[in-house]
């Protein structure tokens, strides 16, 4: 009986072990070309991109590298929500750094989501303290259940630690500047014209919203200057009524906080009924990519008379 | 209630106290409320109709007639069919009590056995309740028989610390199986077969395999749980999974897994069919067709055939199941049928049955040809069914392209690699140890207690507790 | 015929159809000691008992078999009658 009680608990303590283990230190393992840690190791930057896998997907960091002399990066997270933005950039400002430009994402199908943490490296990336914070974020608006806690402290990102010497070095060769460096080539027009999508819950989702102007707010009381970009959808996702909608309210909510710095996917001068352009109805091919990147930093250049481009 | 509810580990101690601690001549029927009380817990509204069976069976069969046993079978195999199986349309069930396929099929086991005189019926209806209501096995069996379960429910047990320990050890291997193996293979899987048009064929050959590790893992996983439980309480319930993916034929596979289903379809249907006159007459007809063939064989062509059939349809109402049961009842007819002229063949090849290499065929071969049953038994829809067949043998791709297809369906995006390694790793570890198992290997027994922490390590780490909340989704 | 007799001569027909020269039965004998003895296996003894003792087995009477021992009784008693 004796030896079962030890075998059962040697089992539990390595279950401690990992969980203290991922939720204290997990965000000092280094992940060099990406990430809120390695973002704030870098120190001032002049332009910082704070969103989710458009953000990843259909910004290309060598470009902007070329506009803003490399004092720029791209923090993406997938499926990253207003919700767990607002802890994000507080970490990021407990970093002691400054931000020329601070660039969030406009992504109206994020309002509309349920709370939780799409990707689990966000979770991976913040302090414990920031940690609690999302935590509390999540357990504020209510979704969460014992299952969700489990997962939020114990099971999430636990792959990604385990298996950290083998998939590390895959990733570091993904990934510049936190953006993806891969020549994704376009989809076919037919496979853009038929692929589904589906924007099922239209209802928006109040704490999204409420994040979205809380960060509006945080960023005011800080003085830290931002804007908000839509980086273009394929005409199909762009044009759905669904969509337009809850775009609307995206924009509204900005408007009500007195915001007007924000670039809707039509003031940047890209054809979203070109397919070369796009992979999937969100992201674009590496063409793509590079296309808007080059029209976004030529607008940002024409708006904004103290950017640091000559 | 189910075994991976939060509250199932607090009600499994509460009942295991109750049962050691209340006087000896009340365990029984201590055990009794339990059970009812268990299966009220899922949902009260299931109750009456368990009550109905156990009390319609227990009356009718007191006599074993015919009778009996005519008015026990309609009623039911009526409740089952209306519940299961939507036959009328506007009387469709909303509801399908919890269990009861598995409850009915002991039910008429019983009814079946008394009247056929291989077990008395049973006078005290509330030892017949426990048989029928027991906790452990009502909600997805083994389907227990009276000869098995009968006396051991109702004899006195005394707590035992071995026991404890061999349960508990089993219920962590089921827990293991379930929330970790299959708990991960089952988002995948679901992912890919809900819409199996959009993946190509490595994705989708990867989606079946993956469902046949996920459907072992999570039926055996079940299983232990309730064997281990049942253990500790002192009752054995019968096997229902022997290793059967090592199995080397399709028929020693049927012997191997589900195997109280599959034993009360040959006790209960092919048997008494292939002692018929009709099953006589018929196989003297094939006969006439084929004089070569052996009389025997002839004999279970037909059985064969309407137990596989039936056997498709216990599973559900779907076509997918009927054509799943078709593709076995074929594979096994002809098993059956070339049964002599491949002992022949074999012998002229100098087949040597102990051969590493052969085995390793047999079963690979065995392997695949139950993958490819699982097709059907998975796919949605016919139609499904068929794409995904057409697919895997005209597309089969290893491009970079395919490779990273095949990674979508993990659904965390770009962390699906470390699952990916992770789950790679898990069903390794699954294969190796049942190997082990399979050989008698006594490293595994000297390992024990290394094996339980790693499996406790593993189930908390690694393990699928309730609906991701974390699953990535492109935006 | 004596129960002896039915033995002997059922003990040929398991050695025929297990093809296994070796297969002693005796009264305990049950599918868990033979290892091949399957749905199909089950059947040919069936039909091979028939044919050897030139009867007919019912459905009822095949289903109560739990071992060899019963299965020479319900011979012995058939062979009788």
């Amino acid at each position: 009986m004796k030896k079962a009680f030890i075998s059962i608990a040697a089992g539990l303590a390595v279950i401690a072990a990992f969980v203290i283990f991922k939720n204290i230190f997990s965000c000092y393992l280094p992940a060099k070309n990406r990430g809120i840690q390695t973002v704030i190791r870098q120190g001032d930057l002049e332009l910082l991109f704070l969103g989710s896998s458009t953000f990843r997907c259909n910004i290309d960091m060598p470009l902007v590298d070329e506009a803003y002399d490399g004092r720029d990066y791209d923090i993406a997270y997938a499926g990253n929500q207003p919700v767990a933005t607002v802890p994000e950039y507080e970490e990021l400002r407990a970093g002691g750094n400054s931000y020329g430009l601070m660039v969030f994402d406009l992504n109206p199908m994020l309002l509309s989501q349920a709370v939780k943490i799409s990707d689990a490296r966000v979770i991976w990336d913040l302090t414990f303290p920031s940690k609690l914070r999302l935590w509390k974020g999540m357990k504020d608006s209510e979704e969460t259940d014992l299952s969700t806690f489990y997962e939020f402290f114990v099971t999430s990102g636990m792959d990604d630690l385990i298996t950290y010497p083998i998939t590390e070095p895959f990733y570091l060769t993904r990934y510049y500047k936190g953006a993806k460096t891969e020549e994704t080539p376009a989809s076919s027009r037919e496979y853009l014209e038929n692929e589904s999508f589906d924007i099922s819950k239209e209802k928006v989702n109040e704490s999204q919203r409420a994040a979205v102007a809380a960060l509006v707010r945080r960023c005011r009381e800080d003085g830290q200057r931002f804007v908000f970009i839509e980086t273009p959808h394929y005409y199909r996702l762009a044009d759905d009524p669904k969509y337009r909608q809850l775009k609307s309210v995206f924009v509204k909510t900005l408007e009500d906080e007195g915001v007007d710095e924000y670039i809707l996917a039509e003031d940047i001068e890209m054809d979203n009924r070109n397919s070369e352009f796009f992979e999937d109805m969100t992201h674009f091919s590496a063409a793509g990519r590079r296309e808007y990147t080059r029209l976004l930093l030529e607008y940002l250049k024409d708006q904004s008379p103290s950017s640091s481009i000559d | 209630m189910s075994f991976t509810s939060i509250w199932f580990p607090f009600f499994c101690a509460l009942s295991i106290a109750a049962y050691f601690l209340v006087p000896v001549r009340y365990q029984w029927k201590t055990l009794l409320i339990i059970s009812l009380v268990f299966y009220s817990l899922a949902n009260p509204v299931y109750l009456p109709f368990l009550l109905i069976s156990i009390i319609t069976t227990h009356y009718f069969m007191l006599k074993g007639t015919g009778k009996g046993l005519a008015a026990t079978l309609i009623i039911n195999l009526g409740l089952l069919v209306y519940f299961r199986y939507n036959l009328i349309p506007g009387f469709n069930s909303l509801i399908v009590p919890l269990g009861i396929s598995f409850y009915t099929f002991m039910t008429l086991g019983y009814a079946l056995d008394v009247y056929n005189g291989v077990i008395k019926p049973e006078r005290n209806i509330f030892k017949y309740a426990l048989f029928i209501s027991y906790f452990p096995q009502i909600t997805q069996g083994p389907i227990g028989t009276w000869e098995a379960m009968g006396r051991q429910l109702i004899e006195p047990h005394y707590f035992d610390a071995e026991r404890l320990k061999r349960g508990g050890y089993r219920i962590l291997i089921g827990y293991f199986k379930k929330l970790v193996i299959a708990g991960r293979l089952m988002f995948y899987v679901d992912t890919v077969f809900s819409s199996p048009g959009s993946y190509g064929a490595l994705t989708l050959c990867t989606a079946v395999f993956f469902y046949a590790i996920e459907l072992y893992a999570d039926f055996s996983g079940y299983m232990d749980i309730a064997a281990g439980l049942s253990e500790i309480l002192g009752i054995r319930l019968s096997e229902n999974f022997l290793r059967p993916y090592f199995s080397r034929t399709i028929p020693e596979y049927w012997r191997r897994w589900h195997i109280t289903l599959n034993e009360w379809f040959r006790d209960h249907l092919f048997v008494p069919l292939m002692a018929t006159e009709f099953n006589r007459s018929f196989s003297d007809g094939l006969k006439k067709v084929l004089p070569k063939a052996k009389t025997a064989a002839l004999r279970t062509m037909l059985p064969l055939f309407v137990v596989w059939l039936t056997t498709g349809i216990w599973h559900g109402a779907a076509w997918t199941y009927l054509g799943w049961g078709l593709y076995y009842a074929v594979i096994m007819m002809a098993s059956t049928g070339s049964a002599g002229i491949m002992k022949r063949v074999r012998k002229k090849l100098k087949w040597n049955a102990k051969n590493r290499f052969i085995i390793i065929f047999q079963t690979l071969r065995t392997f695949f040809i139950v993958c490819l049953g699982y097709i059907f038994f998975r796919a949605e829809s016919i139609q499904d069914a068929a794409l995904i067949f057409k697919r895997i043998f005209t597309g089969a791709s290893l491009s970079p392209g395919a490779v990273k297809q095949s990674l979508i369906p993990f659904g965390n995006g770009h962390q699906a690699i470390a699952s990916a390694l992770i789950l790679t790793a898990l069903i390794l570890g699954l294969f190796i140890y049942e190997l082990l198992e399979e050989r008698q290997d006594d490293r595994l027994s000297r390992h024990r207690l290394f094996l339980a922490a790693a499996m406790i390590a593993a189930t908390g780490l690694l393990g699928i507790f309730g609906q991701s909340n974390f699953l990535y989704q492109a935006f | 015929m004596s129960r002896d007799e039915v033995r002997e001569r059922l003990e040929k027909v398991f050695r025929e159809v297990f093809d296994d020269e070796t297969i002693v039965i005796t009264d305990d004998t049950s599918a868990e000691d033979i290892d091949a003895w399957d749905s199909l296996t089950h059947v040919e003894l069936i039909v091979a008992v028939e044919e050897e003792f030139e009867m007919k087995l019912s459905a009822r009477e095949i289903v109560r078999l739990k071992n060899v021992g019963e299965f020479i009784n319900l011979i012995h008693e058939k062979a009788g009658a």
